[in-house]
């Protein structure tokens, strides 16, 4: 499979990834991303149920196990998903990289 | 015993169902069960409650636990969640702007595809049956004539009353001939309209 195809990710879907570098349930993924993102990223749960069914049909994640009550499935990064996490973050890296010289004090 | 009241309804626009609901909640009727358009409501107090319906092909119990649970975690109750019914109901009583299931314009636009999807599959059983009904020759094009032996020798009066004394019978044989017919045909209707809304949608600001 093309890896490229899959970028650019949308930013809902970096988050989940970058969120899911360690094992986590659907709310704990929407937790995880409102700290990582300051409070200014807030994935509803119809939106978060639907990047998870996509993810796991791409295998970009899989599921790990149940939580206690055997109520919310718990979901990691596979190594296919941990590799596009890295080429997308190297591709936002990269433009970062290019557009600081040009921008530099302008913006 | 607490008063119950059911309504039959039809909506496409999931934003027109809603508001309905969050109407009768604030009327005093909280939603206890839909399916398929049968609504059935409890007396209660009224409530500003948010309704929000989704669209999702549910098939087995361990899924809907979860699916249910990561709704319940972002405060969304749901209301009587059942497997293989393709519409999920749920409310909040959290009176916040922008209080929703979807924080994307193509999640949310995504649930008229899905229902549009879900209608399409709801055909494929169709066929077979139509097929079956057809092949065992319970539904014969040539039987929903007119069956009254020498109708059309008969003059007159005769044939009026033969005539006239028949013609319900033969449409009833036709509507019954054309019914799976016509189910497959407004089921490609929805198909076409949830569609066109899903493409609607996806380019609303």
């Amino acid at each position: 499979m093309n890896l490229n195809k899959l970028l650019p990710l949308t930013e809902t879907t970096y988050y989940i990834l970058l969120a899911l570098c360690e094992p986590l349930h659907g709310y704990g993924i929407i937790q995880r991303v409102k700290a990582l993102s300051a409070e200014s990223v807030d994935i509803a749960p119809g939106t978060l149920y639907g990047a998870l069914e996509n993810l796991s049909k791409q295998s970009l994640i899989t599921l790990v196990a149940e939580d206690a009550e055997k109520r919310r499935k718990i979901y990691a990064l596979t190594d296919l998903g941990r590799q596009v996490l890295g080429m997308e973050f190297s591709r936002i890296k990269r433009l970062v990289e290019i557009s600081q010289p040009v921008l530099g004090g302008t913006l | 015993m607490t008063a119950q009241i059911s309504q039959i309804k039809f909506f496409f626009r999931f934003e027109k169902e809603e508001a309905w609901l969050e109407a009768m909640s604030a009327s005093g009727w909280h939603l206890i069960s839909a399916s398929y358009g049968y609504y059935r409501f409890q007396a209660g107090k009224p409530e500003k409650r948010v309704y929000r319906i989704d669209c999702r092909n549910i098939t087995k119990q361990a899924d809907l636990v979860d699916y249910v649970s990561l709704f319940a975690d972002s405060g969304w109750t749901s209301i009587s969640p059942k497997k293989n019914v393709g519409s999920y109901y749920f409310y909040s009583l959290v009176d916040q702007p922008g209080k929703d299931i979807f924080s994307d314009i193509t999640s949310r636009a995504g649930r008229y595809l899905r229902m549009a999807q879900l209608t399409g599959i709801s055909l494929i059983p169709m066929i077979p049956i139509y097929g079956a009904l057809i092949a065992t020759g319970a539904l014969k094009m040539g039987s929903w004539g007119y069956l009254t032996p020498g109708l059309w020798q008969m003059t007159g009066v005769e044939f009026t009353r033969h005539f006239l004394f028949e013609t319900p019978f033969v449409v009833l044989r036709a509507i019954g001939w054309m019914l799976p017919l016509l189910v497959v045909l407004a089921c490609l209707i929805f198909i076409y309209c949830y569609y066109r809304i899903y493409r609607q949608e996806l380019t609303k600001e």
